[in-house]
């Protein structure tokens, strides 16, 4: 999307020359001698093509962007997964090398604690979703509660992808209960740390965090169920500072440290083979009611390869809007056409982009 | 006199029992219930594909699926563009996992008839769980013959609104108990949808489809294809495979 341009080269982590080129050198041996290791490796592309224009305070501006992925996937094993994903991004407007990234890079094994138990290991660049939200989340205690910065809003899926390089514990208590612990490095400062307990009792999925994110403690709640044939969850999170006389200095903890959100997920059948996906979520700080954020969501699927979009972020406090709007239309399998819009307005100035093109995975 | 009498009343309540158990002497419940025993099994593991089918062209999907029962199920595609996504039931709940996202998504209600990649086979058909019992009742229409070999016919109607079909049409094979054929329609009789059992295979003591065609009738060029391609029943299972660790792994 034109407006998250900015927001994707800041999540950039440039190569070093040398080491891509042997990457790449790697690459191409892999190709040309085939072994039985290659054989097994699963191995996807994806490719991506798109005109871009955007009109910012009345500047006008084009350009193309392509976008490619590799993704090398060890091949299914019931104890160890590997996985390495590169992606790059060229623009028209910039003509240095194309940015490059690693995703994720990781390295998943089980492991036997006695005869009874089994836990999982995960050491590397990679994705933990804790809590419950697509855009929202305060229980999303790694990422952050807010998902503007990062958040895909042409995405049929997902819309949030951050990931990170961690080592994470991961301990089953039962069936549908868990335990899981992780360790987040960061350069120059100290490692985040915590651990999350997961569990379902009957309708409701319970979920409680914490982190340790110097220079403050961070606690949170989620829960799912379903009430009248719609799935709600809300979340709530707690920043504590390490100092008692901090603490002690907050009027009231559970409104001036905190922060919530929810959401609402329903689907409609519009006819035998038609849809509509609706979501509403809401974030907020309990100290700043003006802090309300808003995030409508509606996906409508007239048949099978068609997705319409319309997404929104409403701010009422301070009246700034973002509309974006556009269809998916999966034309082959791991073919797609991408039509998209958005128009902003925010501090008084407001922007409009387009973006459309064609992606192809193979 | 005494053992005459008693002979006559073995004999007699043998016959009842033998035409208790007659094809003519079924009732549609009794039909039904076969047939979904039919598709029950104490264990079984089952590699297929699914094709969808439309006017561009087709899109192939293959799965791996886990049974334990009608109560459990796991179901993990492995094909390249669904890799790793895997739909678990039990417990009456159904939990998605998307493995890029490492999100589990937990979905109950309406949202078990949402489609399932697309297809024209939802959640809850693809991983069972309930009965057709819970949501229909049955009326034997008749037989028919078809391929050759005899077949019931009923008419399920829904007792509710909660389901996708108000009516359908099923074929059953007289002998078998398998689902032939079926057609489901909207409240006003408009013919949506047609599932044809191009195949079946038996083990052990088990008839099941291995080949469904199922066809859109408001679309043309648009249907399902779902194939077995290997089954095995009463199989060992991994222990805590119905586990949200083996969804997420």
């Amino acid at each position: 999307m034109v407006i998250n341009q900015t927001q994707e080269s800041r999540r950039q982590r440039y190569l070093p020359a040398a080491p891509l080129f042997l990457m790449l050198v790697l690459l191409f041996l892999v190709f040309l001698f085939p072994s039985k290791l290659m054989a097994d490796t699963r191995i996807s592309t994806e490719i991506g093509s798109m005109l871009v224009f955007s009109r910012i305070e009345s500047i006008n501006s084009f350009s193309s962007l392509t976008h490619g992925s590799i993704d090398l996937r060890s091949a299914p094993s019931p104890m160890v997964q590997g996985r390495l994903q590169l992606r790059a991004t060229g623009t028209s407007t910039d003509q240095s090398m194309p940015m490059l990234h690693i995703p994720r890079a990781y390295i998943r094994f089980r492991f036997p604690i006695g005869d009874e138990y089994m836990i999982r290991i995960n050491s590397g660049r990679d994705r933990l979703s804790w809590g419950i939200g697509n855009m929202f989340n305060a229980a999303d205690l790694i990422f952050g509660a807010d998902g503007r910065e990062s958040a895909d809003l042409s995405s049929t899926g997902e819309l949030r992808d951050e990931t990170t390089w961690l080592l994470s514990l991961y301990f089953p208590i039962g069936p549908l209960s868990y335990l899981e612990g992780v360790i987040l490095p960061q350069e120059d400062i100290f490692p985040r740390a915590g651990m999350r307990i997961h569990s379902v009792m009957g309708p409701i999925s319970l979920e409680t965090a914490y982190l340790y994110d110097k220079p403050v403690h961070r606690t949170s709640l989620s829960l799912q169920g379903s009430l009248l044939g719609a799935d709600i969850y809300t979340a709530a999170m707690l920043t504590l500072p390490e100092s008692v006389q901090e603490i002690q200095e907050l009027d009231n903890l559970f409104i001036d440290a905190s922060r919530l959100s929810a959401g609402l997920f329903r689907t409609f059948a519009i006819a035998h083979d038609q849809s509509l996906n609706s979501r509403l979520e809401i974030m907020i700080d309990p100290a700043d009611t003006s802090s309300l954020i808003v995030f409508p969501e509606l996906i409508y699927l007239p048949d099978r390869s068609l997705s319409l979009i319309t997404r929104a972020l409403i701010t009422p406090s301070d009246g700034s809007l973002s509309l974006s709007g556009g269809a998916v239309w999966n034309i082959f399998q791991g073919f797609n056409a991408v039509l998209f819009t958005a128009w902003q307005r925010q501090n008084d100035m407001e922007s409009i982009g387009i973006i459309g093109g064609f992606s192809y995975a193979f | 006199m005494k053992l005459i009498l008693i002979a006559i009343f073995v004999f007699y309540t043998t016959l009842a029992a033998i035409a208790q158990n007659q094809p003519s002497n079924l009732s549609a419940d009794d039909i039904i219930r076969r047939m979904e025993a039919n598709q029950t099994h104490r264990t079984a593991i089952i590699e297929g594909r699914m094709i969808i089918h439309d006017r561009f062209g087709q899109r192939s999907s293959s799965f791996t699926s886990y049974s334990q029962g009608s109560e459990y199920f796991l179901l993990e595609f492995t094909s390249r563009n669904e890799e790793g996504q895997r739909v678990l039931r039990r417990d009456g709940s159904l939990y998605l996992y998307y493995p890029d996202a490492r999100e589990l998504i937990r979905i109950q209600g309406a949202a078990l008839r949402d489609s399932l990649l697309g297809s024209d086979v939802s959640y809850e058909d693809m991983t069972g769980g309930r009965g057709l019992a819970a949501d229909y009742s049955f009326s034997l229409d008749g037989s028919e013959e078809i391929m050759g070999r005899p077949h019931f016919r009923l008419q399920l109607s829904a007792r509710g609104t909660n389901v996708a079909y108000p009516e359908q049409t099923y074929w059953i094979d007289s002998e078998h108990f398998v689902l032939s054929k079926s057609q489901q329609f909207a409240r006003n009789g408009r013919l949506l949808k047609t599932t044809e059992i191009l195949e079946t295979r038996q083990q052990d003591d088990y008839h099941f489809p291995s080949h469904i065609r199922i066809t859109d009738e408001t679309r043309r060029s648009s249907g399902t294809e779902m194939i077995f391609d290997n089954a095995r029943l009463d199989a060992e299972l991994p222990p805590d495979i119905f586990s949200l660790e083996t969804l997420s792994w």
